[in-house]
């Protein structure tokens, strides 16, 4: 039988499009290492911020900033500044495998919506746990 | 499956010590891959293209004009790498190295036995062969459809979008799909616009898309709910299904109109899947 990605989904910390970088890295911290902040807008989702986003918006070792003054700007810089619009989705029947596919063509985190509302997020981690499972079985 | 059967024999190597900018160009070619990064003969570290950006300046433009490029262009490859590389033996599984690569939340794993560094493997690799191994037990069957429907008043099109959506639907349910209706709003016209006091286009533009919206899902019919959802946007047309096809992953795009028809032959030669134009 063709398994779903119902058995992966996780909750997603989500966030307003005002939110700051420095709310969204908190956000993503209190998941428990997720891989992306959903960004939500009268309970719909307007867009992802990931991990690798948040971290690429962070100055390089170059920068002239003092470490004050590079935390006080991402406590000012709103996500909306950086968050991806064209979001990947999927529904809770999507087959694992086509939710895989997607993110071998580097088109995650894949946000999984059933209608407009958001229930959940797959991501590399998810789909690296059924690498394990499959392998077992 | 043994990892040696799945490892890129032929990753790159780069020195530890080299531009920062050069190694991400050579990255740039491949996004799911990675550099081996060795030091004075031996294994320093990975690098993977999330890396070379979250060490580069900032994507921030009010951040970026703080980073001197004199000062960007000395990063090297040292300043970007992860240090601590997940190393697996080349009899390692698939799982073996998938929960290592989880659990240290890494992308890339090195092969390598006592003497040398044999290849790398990558998240992307893992799961392009779990792609492979569950379409063998299940073959691909369509999953995601994408149908551009025009809200316009006249007969014909209003024909044309119909046929269009009933061969969407009835492909959907064959499948088991899921299908998304699209329809692209025009934008105001530059009169209408200009007509109209400060502020009040982008209520007007908000209640189009509202109304846009509630008019797809009136078209579809009450069993098909579950399995349909609706996408608005404005602007050109053969863009908007462009992107909403990309958005949604679709795999195939039906749409009302002869296939001789300008939109239709554009959206034809551009569109990343097929096209069925009814």
């Amino acid at each position: 039988m063709t398994r779903d990605v119902r058995s992966l989904l996780r909750p997603v910390p989500a966030v307003e499009p005002t939110a700051t970088l420095e709310d969204a890295e908190a956000a993503l911290r209190s998941s428990g290492g997720g891989e992306a902040v959903a960004v939500v807008h009268h309970d719909r989702l307007v867009g992802l911020v990931t991990a690798d986003d948040l971290a690429a918006a962070r100055p390089s070792a170059a920068t002239t900033l003092s470490i004050g003054e590079v935390r006080g700007a991402l406590a000012r810089i709103p996500v909306e500044s950086i968050m991806r619009r064209d979001v990947a989705t999927i529904v809770p029947d999507t087959p694992i495998a086509e939710a895989a596919r997607l993110m071998r063509d580097g088109r995650g985190p894949l946000a999984v919506l059933a209608g407009d509302d958001l229930v959940g997020l797959v991501g590399a981690a998810e789909l690296l746990s059924e690498v394990e499972r499959e392998e077992s079985r | 499956m043994r990892i040696k059967t799945l490892m890129r024999c032929s990753s790159g190597i780069v020195e530890a010590r080299e531009s920062l900018a050069a190694a991400a160009m050579r990255l740039a070619s491949d996004p799911g891959g990675c550099l081996v990064v060795m030091d004075g003969g031996r294994l320093a570290g990975v690098l993977t293209p999330a890396d070379a950006r979250a060490a580069g300046p900032s994507t921030v433009p009010c951040l970026a004009v703080h980073e001197l490029p004199a000062f960007t262009s000395g990063l090297t490859v040292a300043d970007a790498m992860r240090r601590d590389p997940v190393i697996v033996p080349p009899d390692a599984t698939s799982s073996d190295v998938a929960h290592a690569l989880r659990t240290r939340g890494h992308r890339a794993a090195v092969v390598a036995d006592s003497v040398e560094v044999m290849g790398v493997v990558t998240t992307t690799d893992l799961l392009g062969a779990l792609v492979e191994r569950l379409e063998q037990e299940t073959p691909p069957r369509l999953s995601r459809l994408l149908v551009a429907v025009s809200l316009a008043a006249s007969p014909g099109r209003r024909r044309s979008m119909h046929t269009a959506l009933d061969v969407a639907l009835d492909i959907t349910r064959r499948h088991g799909a899921m299908l998304t209706l699209l329809h692209v709003m025009r934008g105001l016209s530059r009169r209408v616009a200009e007509g109209l006091p400060a502020g009040v286009e982008a209520d007007v533009q908000r209640w189009r898309l509202a109304e846009a919206r509630a008019a797809l899902a009136r078209l579809v019919p009450r069993e098909d709910r579950s399995t349909t959802r609706v996408d608005v946007r404005a602007g050109d047309v053969v863009e908007g299904v462009l992107n909403s096809a990309a958005t949604t992953g679709a795999e195939l795009i039906v749409m009302g109109g002869r296939p001789g028809a300008a939109v239709v032959r554009e959206t034809i030669r551009r569109a990343p899947c097929p096209v069925l134009a009814t």
